[in-house]
């Protein structure tokens, strides 16, 4: 530690240098990755909603609603189909607009029509499902959600490829940098590191300060980037959760591992943490290996 | 300890520095190198050391045979070897314990044992609390003193010394070869000199070099060197 910190001392501007890299770079990928999980939570959510409604005329008899109900479920893959009446719609219209009495004071009812909400487990059924529904006795109107959920998939699906590319090029970037101002610190200590050849030491033996070095600058910028951006979340946490009120808790699922992404978990906070410290020790031990194997192997 | 077999070292410039060489040197054996300059007692030691291969031949370091398609890391044999420069090669940065320390720590000396063997050392060339001296702060007598204490620390079998009092006064050079002497017969130590009155009045075996040839090969001799 205490050679760490000389080393520091000697080399100010190297030292700032290397700390802004990966400071930057790991900022920047972290916030990525955390749009990325949030838009792909906020996907599979909007996949859980109903994604065909089926609007019938106000006089439809509710046994002709519930033939139509029991044939979709027998021809296509639902995964949930639920029967709204028009008092239920009412009631769903009233809790709406609950801030606006004028409004709720005259609708009634008879004014509202009853529908089928479906729920498909295939995203390709929604077209069938809305074709098969519209020639039907007493439906007045379909309605379906698919464009929503394509544009949504095209956003997520942009974002995976620029958070990729971006990570690629900052890595390249970053790798580039550390490696000339490494390269820079190892020829001021050149005469020092061809005497400790001369004496014996291996090539790690040579590697090692300049590692410890830069793996402790790594640990410092990673973990101020990630403060930075949890301190950041925690304080527009309100504001984001207002803005994305309707899809309320936010969490994705791999392999059995179950992750709140909002509001603000340990689980986030700690993979945030996580993915920054990767990427800031990876960079600088690479770097580190790839300029003192150019010198001095 | 070491041997010579035959041993060729042309440069890529064309300039043959050693020539055919054979010799062996014992354990525990003090040997001068002498010879004018160019003759290839550097390329006899920097050979030694491994700093490039031979051209051809075979050069043997206790268990280590080095070829011309030699490829291993050299650290593992310079563990072995003690090495003292005309020009000390001391770290500037780093005190006079410091730099004992960074030898031992090379070899992996155990770390509890280091202020031991640094104290041991730094007596044997008479250097008692200067420890915390920095190079710079040292006559070129001292530092040289500090790079054989240097060489020595952590019982390195070889010493190998070129022309280590070639940039002292000639009684700094006699306080360093007091110090060389009391070394004689406790490590293999190969001495490239041009100093003929060093060579007479230590009268031990000397390898005479010139043009890249052993040129004779004597023990207890007076020398000249032309």
């Amino acid at each position: 530690m205490k050679e760490i910190l000389s080393s520091i001392r000697r080399t100010p501007y190297q030292t700032l240098t290397t700390l802004f890299v990966l400071f930057f770079s790991s900022f920047i990928i972290i916030s990525l990755l955390f749009t990325l999980l949030f838009f792909t939570a906020i996907l599979i959510k909007i996949e859980t909603f109903p994604q065909v409604t089926i609007y019938f005329k106000p006089d439809t008899p509710p046994e002709l609603i519930a033939d139509l109900k029991e044939s979709i479920t027998n021809r296509f893959q639902v995964e949930r189909i639920t029967y709204i009446s028009q008092q239920q719609a009412l009631e769903i219209y009233r809790q709406i607009f609950q801030n606006q009495q004028n409004i709720t004071d005259v609708v009634t009812k008879d004014m509202l029509p009853p529908s089928l909400e479906i729920q498909a487990k295939n995203p390709d059924d929604l077209y069938k499902i809305a074709q098969f529904a519209r020639d039907k006795k007493g439906v007045d109107e379909v309605d379906f959600q698919q464009n929503i959920v394509d544009r949504l998939l095209n956003i997520t699906r942009f974002l995976r490829k620029f958070s990729l590319a971006t990570a690629v090029v900052l890595f390249i970037t970053t790798l580039i940098i550390l490696i000339s101002v490494i390269s820079f610190k190892i020829s001021l200590k050149k005469e020092m590191i061809e005497t400790q050849k001369l004496i014996g030491a291996s090539d790690f033996f040579i590697l090692k300060p300049f590692l410890s070095e830069n793996l402790f600058i790594a640990s410092v910028s990673s973990i101020l980037s990630a403060s930075i951006l949890t301190s950041s979340l925690f304080y527009l946490s309100s504001f984001i959760t207002n803005f994305f009120l309707p899809f309320g808790e936010l969490t994705l699922s791999y392999y059995n591992i179950q992750i709140k992404i909002w509001p603000l978990s340990i689980d986030i906070i700690a993979l945030i943490f996580s993915v920054s410290m990767l990427f800031a020790f990876t960079a600088a031990s690479l770097a580190t290996i790839i300029a003192t194997k150019k010198h001095y192997s | 300890m070491i041997k010579f077999i035959k041993v060729t070292k042309q440069f890529p410039t064309g300039i043959i520095a050693l020539s055919e060489a054979s010799t062996t040197i014992d354990k525990d054996e003090f040997v001068f190198l002498i010879g004018p300059s160019g003759a290839g007692k550097s390329t006899f030691i920097n050979l030694i050391l491994n700093r490039f291969n031979p051209t051809s031949g075979e050069i043997k370091v206790d268990d280590i045979s080095i070829t011309p398609d030699f490829k291993k890391n050299p650290a593992t044999l310079r563990k072995k070897i003690g090495i003292v420069f005309q020009d000390f090669k001391l770290i500037n940065t780093k005190n006079v314990y410091e730099n004992i320390q960074l030898a031992l720590e090379i070899i992996n000396y155990p770390k509890d044992k280091i202020p031991l063997e640094i104290a041991k050392v730094l007596k044997f060339v008479d250097l008692e609390n200067k420890e915390k001296l920095f190079p710079l702060q040292l006559s070129a007598g001292e530092q040289q003193r500090v790079a054989i204490a240097r060489a020595i620390a952590g019982g390195r079998k070889i010493i190998l010394a070129d022309e280590p009092t070639g940039n002292l006064d000639p009684k700094t050079s006699w306080k360093i070869m007091k110090i060389f002497a009391k070394l004689k017969g406790k490590r293999t130590i190969v001495f490239a000199t041009h100093n003929v009155d060093i060579v007479n009045s230590f009268q031990e075996r000397v390898i005479r070099l010139e043009k890249g040839k052993i040129v004779s090969d004597k023990k207890e001799g007076s020398y000249t060197t032309k």
